[in-house]
């Protein structure tokens, strides 16, 4: 692989022992009509052991790095630093592209010069029937905000600019879980979020007791992914930029309600200085949404 | 597998050539391997050191030396990893005293002597650093020279997450800092290592940063919940009453930047853990000099 001629998307799949699972979500990006000269698939098999010989590997946009039992965040990291790609694609070895998702995804994201590119898609069960309503996308521009209070848009069904992952450094590999969702609220403060309405990906729901996933971790994560957000130097100017692009009252309150949480761990752990500069900001927040009842019910937790 | 070497490189292939083929020499009862992960977006000329089977070369496309280190990492099948620079080399017999010493204490993070050499590659000086148990509180004020002469266990490398890649300079001494809260240090007494100084307009280093980042370093590390408790911890192993002065030194110059940045209740909390590690130096003569930076 030359420079040049610059490769498009470089896909990353981290995968751990689920071959089956993985012959298909690799064959699903090779079959989305990408030239050897506009994509790259890394397949990165962290298991240590070689994978089973299988048809997709002989394909010249393949290529296979195997590591020796990382976290996935060091294994799609690795992915990302080997890449030619102008455009990310992280997907899960269980989950799989649709027809024309790329061409979609491709077309917004390149018209639009966004950072992170998103579509819907659907949770399928093992036997690959939908559960539940197809997953629409809903948020554009910029989504530091949202992804703060929870907004998650899954790596599988997005593009993201390769200068600008590496811009707000990687994925964190202190996250074991939601580790999308906080790269996303580094990656937003760098530019604007897209999205097409199109169902780019089927996602493999239900069962974890074969992941690497420590799910058991999750509870843990997500105050770590707050506090990540909190101490990030633009964190609240970049809150008052979302809400002057778009005010959602609901958000503010929310928000609220976890720089007061944040301040209520601070205190149990002896923080108090940076407990009290928590409630601050809280204040700070609060001030433009007090005479609004969906404000209150946004920091109740009722939204 | 016992010892992955990992290089990163960008574009100076001569002297990459002499740091690999210093490992390769490496006469040791272990098997090691070599990572050179070649971050300039160009493919390397070929070199005899390539075809040896112990060597892995990986194409970075100009994704930074953390991004490309940690992709070393990554890949790092040993149990202990070393990490290298291009311009660096090691000396006969460096991995079999080093990895003697790791393997006789079980320590984490094992390290040598080192020497430095000018442009011209013209003895500078020898550096001999004696610390070792828990070291936090040295690694916060100074080792920037700290990868080349040592050996780190991968698995605690990959526990504290690798490099930061925030770090575009003094990203050695960040990771290391991580490692010494994390385990113990043992020191090796050799030479192991010569260290090239001064190249710096060959050298892809943002070197204008150095000061910058030295800041961000120790932000990062006031900013830990568990700072203090390490500090505490590591004055029993390490008991120079300088090393405690700078740190004064330090946590004052940090309320001052937080407290002009408008980050009040940081300053002060800095402040308090200025109060908490100068309370056993106050009177110690060297305490003093350190704090006034003499």
């Amino acid at each position: 692989m030359q420079e040049g001629e610059q490769i498009l998307i470089t896909a990353v799949i981290p995968t751990y022992k689920r071959e089956v699972w993985l012959a298909r979500s690799v064959n699903s990006i090779l079959e989305q009509g990408l030239s050897a000269d506009e994509l790259e698939v890394i397949v990165v098999n962290d298991s240590g052991e070689p994978l089973a010989e299988a048809p997709w590997q002989s394909d010249p946009r393949v290529r296979v790095l195997t590591t020796y039992r990382v976290e996935r965040c060091v294994a799609r990291n690795l992915g990302a630093a080997l890449s030619q790609g102008k455009y990310l694609h992280f997907l899960d070895d269980d989950d799989y592209l649709l027809p024309g998702a790329y061409s979609q995804l491709l077309d917004r994201a390149e018209q639009t010069g966004a950072t992170w590119t998103y579509g819907a898609y659907n949770l399928v069960d093992d036997n690959g029937r939908q559960i539940g309503d197809t997953m629409l996308p809903w948020v554009r521009g910029r989504v530091f905000a949202l992804a703060l209070a929870g907004l998650a848009i899954p790596g599988g069904v997005s593009l993201v600019r390769r200068d600008a992952f590496f811009e707000a450094g990687c994925f964190d590999v202190e996250m074991l879980v939601q580790q999308d969702t906080e790269l996303l609220q580094r990656i937003s403060v760098l530019g604007a979020t897209e999205y097409t309405r199109g169902v780019v990906a089927n996602y493999r729901t239900g069962v974890t007791e074969v992941s690497t996933t420590k799910w058991s971790r999750s509870d843990k994560m997500g105050d770590m992914k707050k506090e990540k957000a909190f101490i990030m130097p633009c964190c609240v100017g970049e809150i008052e930029l979302c809400f002057a692009e778009r005010e959602r009252k609901e958000v503010r309150g929310k928000l609220v309600r976890y720089y007061l949480g944040s301040a209520a761990r601070h205190t149990k752990q002896h923080a108090y200085l940076t407990a009290l500069s928590r409630v601050g900001i809280a204040i700070r927040l609060a001030l433009r949404g007090l005479l609004f009842p969906i404000f209150w019910a946004g920091l109740r937790g009722k939204s | 597998m016992q010892i992955s070497c990992i290089i990163a490189t960008y574009k100076r292939e001569k002297l990459l050539a002499r740091a690999v083929k210093s490992v390769l020499q490496q006469e040791v009862d272990a098997d090691f391997e070599v990572i050179v992960v070649n971050d300039s977006g160009e493919p390397l000329s070929p070199a005899d050191w390539q075809k040896d089977t112990r060597v892995r070369v990986y194409l970075t496309n100009r994704s930074e030396r953390s991004f490309a280190r940690n992709a070393g990492l990554a890949m790092a099948k040993g149990e202990y990893v070393h990490i290298l620079d291009d311009d660096d080399y090691m000396l006969p017999g460096a991995y079999e005293t080093l990895l003697s010493r790791a393997r006789e204490t079980d320590a984490d993070w094992v390290h040598g002597y080192y020497e430095f050499l000018d442009r011209d590659e013209e003895f500078v000086d020898e550096v001999r650093p004696v610390w070792q148990g828990r070291v936090f509180a040295v690694a916060l004020i100074e080792c920037p020279y700290i990868a080349q002469p040592s050996l780190v266990k991968r698995e605690t490398v990959m526990n504290v997450g690798g490099y930061d890649p925030a770090f575009t300079t003094t990203q050695d001494t960040e990771l290391f800092l991580r490692i010494a809260a994390a385990g113990q240090v043992i020191v090796s007494n050799a030479v192991v290592c010569k260290i090239l100084l001064g190249n710096t307009d060959a050298s892809h280093t943002k070197y204008w940063l150095r000061k910058d980042m030295n800041r961000m370093l120790r932000e990062k590390a006031f900013g830990r919940r568990d700072c203090l408790r390490l500090l505490l911890k590591s004055f029993k192993d390490v008991s120079d009453p300088w090393v405690r002065g700078r740190i004064v030194r330090c946590y004052i110059g940090s309320a001052v930047r937080n407290l002009r940045s408008g980050a009040i209740m940081t300053s002060f909390s800095r402040l308090w853990g200025m109060m908490v590690i100068s309370l056993a130096g106050v009177v110690r003569w060297r305490f003093w000099r350190a704090v006034l930076g003499r």
